[in-house]
């Protein structure tokens, strides 16, 4: 068979039995070897278990167990929770304050901690219930909610990039650099978003007549006083990748660390706690590293047998400018976003596109960005968009998947829009890491 | 054998949390008494591994894969019988080459204790290469016996 041939085998095969709902891992773990074997033979079967030897063999991976560490620890002792509360009284009686409080929250949680099960989970419990109550236009909540707990991977540290960068080659702490200002970019849509909607029809939100405008400026200082020590020690992450004082392992530890004390300094270490942290990590890993393994045997097989150079020869001779060719790798990345689980994309597809975007002479750091950006969109887009079944799992009965997959459009639009826009103009990106 | 997967992978995360402990130390010691240690490096980043390989053992004991399952959920039982074979016949060639193929590599690092050669000439491939091998093995195991459990491994009901 020709290469051409192979490929769409291999993908129609891959895309069918994902449909089916075979786990992942074993769909592309077990296509690749399927693959091998029928191209070389068992000789080429040491090659699967090498290969998820020498990802393993890696310290940059370590940083995942450790900022998902980070993120139990805080969200089981309730910052999350207190950070929401602040938001609260801080908002006071705004029109709309519930939802821009819990955009607000959400990015300050992003900075803390990443996870967008948590976030949304979180989010879903404490904000959705009582927007609903207020009278808050049911769509523009769910909205406000699911693409502001998306944030967490846009937002540095995430967990994204780090994958990305691993994949990729590239230094963590430039794509953490590089996504503030996109980051940014997007919580300052939503919240513009949000805004315009409810100053042209004030009857999407009432002004919050039980908001905290009441309380004098002590009372509101001393609703962030449990905020101090969690805020440090996520500037002290940050700090110490940006300063390029620690490695992006090391700043994960301080801040698993951190979180710790914090937990200490609450009187909520205790045994119960430690474990039920360790399970949430063993839990995370579990999903997302297995995946991982799957999809490196797969593009480690199909590179074997020339289908990286067969992808780069086509991408090449598209008559397409470099710009073009981007936004068809873009365009890919979508599309398997409506389907596929994001580490799997990654690793699937990055292998292939970024040694093309360097050849043609862009920065894969400035791809990293459009790449995370269209995972933001991933986690919407119906239907299997994650953040759309995390808030499932939490919302009221009658808020319907249906329901939540129409109130996420507007803010997918809105991604869609930063994504254009960072394409165009990569120094939105680029400039702090210069 | 499940249970025994769950409490392997829950004492699993204790390699995490120690990593985290030695990395912070690390940190500390080369910062304020610029003593930067030699064993944290590669410690960390076996435990971590060690923890990654076993946490798939846990997850699938657990049935916490990643898989689309908004169309499977209204599969009618004959396909989602289907389903379950399928899973099981990819799951068997991809376990099944990690542990064949990874078995002759596992062999020679553990019976040779094959080390990083450097500074602090730690174990990984020795621990890493044949644990690998046991727990795709493991993991094998563990989905022939969900293929046996009374439900036959199908996921209608239990979420």
């Amino acid at each position: 068979m020709e290469i051409a041939e192979i490929t769409i085998a291999m993908g129609a095969a891959v895309i069918a039995l994902m449909m089916l709902g075979v786990p992942l891992v074993f769909v592309t773990g077990g296509v690749a070897v399927i693959t091998l074997l029928l191209t070389f033979g068992p000789a080429g079967l040491p090659l699967i278990a090498s290969r998820i030897y020498s990802f393993l063999d890696n310290y940059v991976l370590v940083a995942v167990p450790m900022f998902v560490m980070m993120a139990s620890v805080l969200e089981r002792v309730g910052v999350a929770r207190d950070l929401y509360d602040a938001m609260h009284v801080w908002a006071g009686r705004m029109r709309g304050g519930v939802l821009l409080q819990t955009m607000v929250a959400a990015v300050v949680m992003a900075a803390m901690t990443g996870i967008v099960g948590g976030e949304i989970v979180l989010l879903g419990m404490v904000a959705l219930p009582q927007m609903l109550r207020l009278g808050y236009e049911r769509k523009l909540a769910i909205g406000t909610i699911c693409a502001g707990g998306t944030l967490g991977t846009m937002i540095p540290p995430s967990l994204v990039l780090i994958i990305y960068g691993l994949t990729a080659q590239v230094p963590i702490g430039d794509l953490f650099l590089a996504a503030i200002i996109p980051g940014l970019m997007l919580a300052f849509a939503y919240v513009t978003y949000i805004t315009v909607r409810v100053a042209l029809n004030p009857a999407l939100a009432p002004s919050a007549a039980d908001g905290g405008g009441a309380l004098s400026l002590t009372e509101k200082l001393k609703h962030l006083r449990p905020l101090v020590l969690p805020l440090l020690v996520a500037a002290a992450v940050l700090g110490s990748i940006y300063g390029g004082i620690a490695s992006v392992t090391e700043a994960a530890a301080v801040g698993a660390a951190g979180a710790f004390l914090c937990a200490a300094l609450r009187g909520r270490l205790d045994r119960a706690l430690v474990w039920s942290v360790c399970r949430d990590t063993v839990r995370t890993c579990g999903m997302i590293l297995w995946l991982t393994f799957g999809a490196t045997a797969f593009i480690g097989v199909y590179g074997l047998i020339g289908g990286t150079r067969f992808i780069n020869d086509v991408m090449v001779d598209l008559p397409l400018s470099p710009l073009g060719i981007v936004l068809v790798m873009m365009l890919v990345v979508f599309l398997l976003g409506m389907v596929m689980d994001w580490i799997g994309i990654c690793f699937l597809t990055m292998p292939i596109f970024v040694p093309i975007v360097t050849a043609l002479g862009m920065d894969p750091v400035w791809f990293g960005i459009l790449f995370c950006l269209n995972v933001q969109i991933a986690y919407l887009s119906p239907p299997f968009g994650p953040s759309t079944f995390f808030l499932k799992s939490v919302a009221p009965a009658d808020v319907t998947l249906q329901e939540i997959y129409r109130s996420v459009l507007p803010f997918i639009a809105l991604q869609v829009l930063v994504l254009t826009a960072v394409l165009l103009f990569p120094s939105l990106a680029l400039w702090p890491v210069a | 054998m499940t249970r025994w997967s769950i409490a392997v992978g829950e004492w699993c995360g204790l390699l995490f949390l120690f990593s985290v402990v030695v990395s912070a130390y690390e940190v500390v010691v080369r910062y304020l008494f610029n003593a930067p240690t030699t064993w944290v490096h590669e410690t960390t980043i076996l435990m971590s591994a060690v923890a990654f390989a076993v946490s798939g053992l846990y997850s699938l004991a657990r049935r916490e894969e990643i898989r689309v399952t908004v169309i499977s959920e209204r599969f009618p039982p004959w396909l989602e019988r289907v389903r379950v074979w399928l899973t099981f016949v990819l799951a068997a060639f991809f376990l099944g080459a990690v542990a064949y193929g990874g078995f002759k590599a596992g062999w020679q690092a553990l019976i040779g204790w094959h080390t990083t050669r450097t500074a602090f000439d730690s174990p990984i491939p020795a621990i890493l290469k044949p644990l690998l091998v046991v727990v795709a093995a493991l993991m094998l195991m563990q989905l022939i016996l969900r293929l046996l459990e009374r439900d036959g491994g199908s996921d209608h009901g239990d979420r």
